[in-house]
C-alpha cells in the first residue's frame, strides 16, 4: 500500500518537474530564436553611416519631430537634459519639456536658465490629460517649448506634450534620457524609407552610469564601477540587442521603452495616447497599436533599429532596483491581461500567437514557475522523489541557458557593432553575465513576484527612483 | 541518454562554446588593438597631408592599406564643396579610390555594397558608372535604390520610365529617397519626370513621389495637371492631401480650383492640406470659407484655417478678429490664440 502511495506520489513530483523543466526549455528556445533572428537583422541592417552621410542622405526627407521629456521634480539636472536636447543635429525639432506638476523649483530654473515667457500656443485637445496651467517659450529659443500641468503621471504629462505638439512625429523620452546627438537623425530611418507603414520606432537604450558625462553627452562610454549596474548593463544588451531585434526581425515587437521612442502622432492619438491605468503605459501604447492597425487591416511596422543610441541612469541599490523590477512586471500583468483577448487571436495574427505568446511565456508565467522550479525541484529531489537528471536538466534551463543566451548576446555586439571601447570591458561583462545568474537572477525573480502580488492587490503608483545625477569628468 | 540529460549536456555544450568565442573575441580586440591605434596615427597623419594641399602619389602612400585611403577620402569628400571636393575626388581617382569602391560593390555583403555604390557617385570614369549600372540588377533593392541616385546625381541615369519599372518604385519600395531620385532626375529631364504625373499606368506612389519631387522645384507647368487630379481624387484617398500640399508649394493660383474644391471635402487631412494651400497661395477669394473652418470639428483644420488667415494678411487677421469676438466659443479659441500666438492684438 505504501509503496503503492510512494510510486503515485512520485510519478506526480516527476510530472511537476517535468512541466518545470517543460516551462524553462520553452523560454530558452524562444529566447535562441530570438538571437538568431537578431543575428540575421544585424547582419542585413543597413549600414552605419556617419552623421555627415546621414545628413546628406535624409536631411530633406526627415519629418519635423517633437521631442517630448515628461518630467518631475528634475531641478537639479533639468536646465542641463534641456541644453543636450537643444543641441541635437537635426533638421527640423521642437523639445516639449512637460512639467508634471512638480513640488520642487523645475519651472522656475527652466524660465530662469532660458528667460521665459508665458505665452499663448494653440493647441488639440485629443488625449485625455490633467488641465495645462501654462506654456512658456522665449523667441530667442525658437525649438523649447515648457508645459506646465497639474500632477498625473508620466502618461498623462506625455499627453499633454502629445496635444501641444505640432509635429507628425513625436519622440518621446524620460527628462533624465541622454541622446546621442545623431539618435534622432539615425532612428527616423524607418519613418523616411517606409513612410507610410512605420508607425513607431524605438532605439537603444544604455547604461551611463561611470560614463563621462559632461552638458548633458556622453563623452567617454565606461562600464559602470557598481555591481547592480554592470549587471543591468548586461541585462540592456541582451533585452535590446536580442530581445527586441529579434522580434522586430520576426515582425513582433511588442514593447518600445519610453525611455527613447518615435511614434506617429496621429497614431498614438488613434489609440487614445499613452494609458493612465497602468504603469506599463509604454508596453501598453504598443499593443494599443498592434490592435488598432490590424483592426483596420492595415499594413504597418513598428521597429527596433540597434543604431540610434540613448543613455540611462540605472538604480544601483537593491531597493530602487527592486522596486522598479517589480513595477516593470506589474505593468507586463496589468498589460497582458487587459488585452488577453488578443492572445491566440487568429485576428491578431502572429501579434495574437508570437508577440502575446511570448509575453505569456517570459512574463506571465515564467516568474511563477522558475521560483516554483527553485523550491521544488531540490526538494522533492531531496525527498527521493524525482531523479538527480531532473536537477541536471533544471540547471541547465536556468543556468548554463542562460550563460549562453547573456554570453551569446555580448558575441553579438562585438561581432556586429563593436561598441564597446576596451577587450577590458568585454572581458568584465563575459564575467557578469556568468556570475549574474547565480544569485541576482533569483533576486530578480523575487522582486517579479512582487510585482505580481502588486498586481493581484491592485497597486498603483510608482514607487522611489531617486537620481543621484551623471558621473561628472 | 535520457532527454533530461541530453538537454544538460547540450547546455553546457553552448555555454562553453559561447564562453570559448568569447574568449577568442576578446583575444583578437587585444591584437586589433594595436593596429587600430597604428592606422588611426596614419589617418590623421595622411588627413593633414590632404588638407594641406600636398599631393600625395602612390610611392608615398606605400605600406598604407587601401581601405585606409578610400576611407580617408571618402569622408574628406563629404565634409567639403566646390572646388576643394573636384580635387579630392580627383586625387582619390588617381590613387585608386574608384577602383577599390568598384571592387567592395561587388562584395557579399549589402552594407558593404550600399556604401560602395553610394560613395561612386562621386566618380564619373566609364569603369564607374559601368559597375553603377550594374549594381542597378543588384539582388539588394536598397543597393538598386542607391545605384540609380548615384547615376542620377552623375547626370547619367536610364529613362525615369524604365528604372521605376526596373526598381520597383512605388510597388515593391516606397521610401521617400524615391522623390530624392525625382528631384534629381528633374533637375536635368524634367519632361520625363512630368510624364511619370501624367502617364495614367505610373502607379500611384511613384506619381506621388514625381508630384512632390517637382512641387520642390517650382515648375508651374505642371499645376493644371495636378488640379485636375487633385478634383478627380476621391474624398478618403491618400493622393488627395497630397496633392494639395504640392499645389500650396508651388504657390501658384491656377490651382485654386482644386484648393478651394478641397477646403469642402469631408476628410479631414483634405480639409486642412487646403487650408495650408490656400493660405500659402494667398488665395484671398477663400477667405470666408477659412473664416467658416474656424468652426470645424477637427482642431488640425481650424488651426491651419487660422494660421491661413494670417498669412491672408489685413482681411485674413479681420476675419479672425470678427470670429475671436462674435464666433462660437470653438472658433473663437481659435481665432483669439492664433492672432495672440502672432502677436495680433484682438
Amino acid at each position: 500500500m505504501n509503496g503503492q502511495v510512494f510510486a503515485s506520489v512520485s510519478l506526480a513530483a516527476e510530472i511537476i518537474a517535468l512541466l518545470i523543466v517543460l516551462a524553462g526549455l520553452a523560454q530558452v528556445l524562444l529566447y535562441i530564436v530570438q538571437l538568431g533572428f537578431a543575428g540575421w537583422a544585424l547582419h542585413k541592417r543597413p549600414p552605419a553611416m556617419s552623421s555627415a552621410a546621414l545628413w546628406q542622405r535624409y536631411g530633406d526627407l526627415a519629418p519635423p519631430v517633437a521631442i517630448i521629456a515628461p518630467s518631475y521634480n528634475e531641478e537639479l539636472t533639468i536646465v542641463e537634459s534641456a541644453k543636450a536636447l537643444l543641441a541635437l543635429h537635426y533638421p527640423d525639432f521642437e523639445v516639449i519639456i512637460v512639467n508634471d506638476g512638480s513640488r520642487d523649483a523645475t519651472l522656475h530654473v527652466l524660465v530662469e536658465a532660458y528667460g521665459l515667457k508665458p505665452i499663448q500656443r494653440y493647441h488639440d485637445l485629443a488625449v485625455q490629460c490633467r488641465p495645462i496651467r501654462g506654456i512658456y517659450a522665449n523667441p530667442g529659443v525658437p525649438r523649447l517649448i515648457v508645459v506646465d500641468k497639474n500632477n498625473g503621471g508620466k502618461a498623462d504629462a506625455i499627453n499633454a506634450g502629445m496635444n501641444v505638439a505640432r509635429a507628425p512625429i513625436i519622440c518621446v523620452i524620460d527628462a533624465d534620457t541622454l541622446l546621442e546627438p545623431d539618435a534622432l537623425i539615425r532612428a527616423v530611418r524607418p519613418f523616411v524609407e517606409e513612410p507610410i507603414k512605420t508607425v513607431a520606432v524605438g532605439g537603444t537604450i544604455r547604461i551611463a552610469n561611470g560614463c563621462r558625462v559632461e552638458g548633458g553627452r556622453v563623452l567617454e562610454a565606461r562600464l559602470p564601477r557598481n555591481f547592480l549596474a554592470l549587471v543591468q548593463t548586461v541585462e540592456y544588451l541582451r533585452a535590446f540587442l536580442m530581445a527586441r531585434l529579434g522580434l522586430t526581425e520576426m515582425r513582433a515587437l511588442m514593447i518600445i521603452s519610453g525611455a527613447f521612442g518615435l511614434f506617429r502622432r496621429s497614431a498614438a492619438i488613434d489609440v487614445g495616447g499613452f494609458s493612465h491605468n497602468t504603469v506599463g503605459e509604454d508596453f501598453e501604447l504598443v499593443v494599443k497599436l498592434h490592435r488598432h492597425m490590424r483592426d483596420k487591416k492595415q499594413d504597418y511596422r513598428i521597429t527596433y533599429i540597434a543604431d540610434p543610441v540613448s543613455w540611462t541612469e540605472a538604480p544601483e541599490t537593491l531597493k530602487i532596483l527592486g522596486n522598479q523590477r517589480a513595477r516593470w512586471q506589474r505593468g507586463s500583468l496589468e498589460t497582458f491581461f487587459k488585452h488577453r483577448d488578443m492572445f491566440l487571436n487568429p485576428r491578431y495574427g502572429r501579434i495574437g500567437f508570437l508577440g502575446m505568446g511570448q509575453v505569456v511565456v517570459f512574463d506571465v508565467l515564467g516568474p511563477l514557475i522558475e521560483v516554483a522550479g527553485y523550491i521544488l525541484v531540490p526538494l522533492l529531489w531531496l525527498l527521493g522523489l524525482i531523479a538527480f537528471d531532473y536537477v541536471l536538466a533544471f540547471i541547465a534551463v536556468i543556468f548554463t541557458f542562460g550563460l549562453f543566451l547573456s554570453v551569446g548576446s555580448l558575441v553579438l555586439e562585438e561581432v556586429q557593432l563593436r561598441r564597446l571601447p576596451r577587450a577590458r570591458d568585454l572581458a568584465i561583462l563575459t564575467l557578469i553575465a556568468v556570475v549574474e545568474n547565480f544569485g541576482y537572477r533569483q533576486i530578480n525573480n523575487f522582486w517579479r513576484i512582487k510585482g505580481y502580488w502588486q498586481f493581484l492587490r491592485k497597486q498603483q503608483g510608482w514607487g522611489e527612483m531617486t537620481r543621484k545625477g551623471f558621473q561628472r569628468p | 541518454m535520457s532527454p533530461l540529460l541530453l538537454i544538460w549536456y547540450v547546455s553546457l555544450l553552448l555555454a562553453g562554446a559561447a564562453l570559448a568565442l568569447m574568449l577568442v573575441l576578446i583575444a583578437l580586440r587585444l591584437v586589433s588593438r594595436h593596429r587600430e591605434v597604428r592606422d588611426a596615427e596614419r589617418r590623421r597623419q595622411l588627413v593633414r597631408e590632404l588638407l594641406r594641399g600636398e599631393s600625395l602619389s602612390p610611392d608615398h602612400l606605400k605600406g598604407v592599406p587601401s581601405t585606409l585611403i578610400t576611407d580617408t577620402f571618402l569622408d574628406l569628400i563629404r565634409l567639403v564643396r566646390g572646388e576643394e571636393r573636384d580635387l579630392f575626388v580627383e586625387q582619390a581617382a588617381e590613387l585608386g579610390v574608384a577602383q577599390q569602391l568598384g571592387r567592395r560593390a561587388r562584395s557579399p555583403s549589402a552594407r558593404t555594397r550600399l556604401v560602395a555604390v553610394q560613395s561612386l557617385a562621386q566618380f564619373h570614369d566609364e569603369d564607374s558608372l559601368r559597375r553603377l549600372h550594374a549594381s542597378l540588377e543588384d539582388r539588394n533593392q536598397d543597393v538598386r535604390l542607391a545605384a540609380a541616385l548615384s547615376l542620377a546625381e552623375g547626370g547619367r541615369s536610364d529613362n525615369i520610365h524604365a528604372l521605376v519599372e526596373r526598381l520597383g518604385l512605388g510597388t515593391e519600395q516606397d521610401s521617400m529617397m524615391m522623390v530624392t531620385l525625382f528631384r534629381v532626375v528633374a533637375e536635368d529631364r524634367p519632361e520625363e519626370i512630368k510624364a511619370l504625373v501624367l502617364n495614367s499606368g505610373t502607379n500611384l506612389q511613384a506619381r506621388l513621389a514625381a508630384v512632390e519631387a517637382l512641387a520642390s522645384t517650382g515648375d508651374y507647368s505642371l499645376v493644371p495637371a495636378i488640379t485636375e487630379l487633385a478634383l478627380a481624387a476621391s474624398d478618403d484617398s491618400e493622393e488627395l492631401p497630397r496633392y494639395l500640399r504640392a499645389l500650396g508649394t508651388l504657390g501658384h493660383p491656377a490651382g485654386s480650383a482644386a484648393i478651394m474644391d478641397g477646403l469642402s471635402r469631408p476628410s479631414m487631412s483634405a480639409r486642412a492640406a487646403a487650408a495650408g494651400a490656400a493660405g500659402r497661395i494667398r488665395l484671398y477669394d477663400a477667405a470666408d470659407r477659412l473664416a467658416e473652418l474656424l468652426n470645424d470639428s477637427e482642431w488640425w483644420v481650424r488651426f491651419r484655417a487660422a494660421e491661413a488667415l494670417i498669412r491672408l494678411g489685413k482681411s485674413g487677421v479681420g476675419r479672425l478678429r470678427e470670429a475671436a469676438c462674435l464666433g462660437t466659443p470653438v472658433a473663437r479659441e481659435a481665432a483669439a490664440t492664433v492672432l495672440a500666438e502672432h502677436g495680433q492684438r484682438l
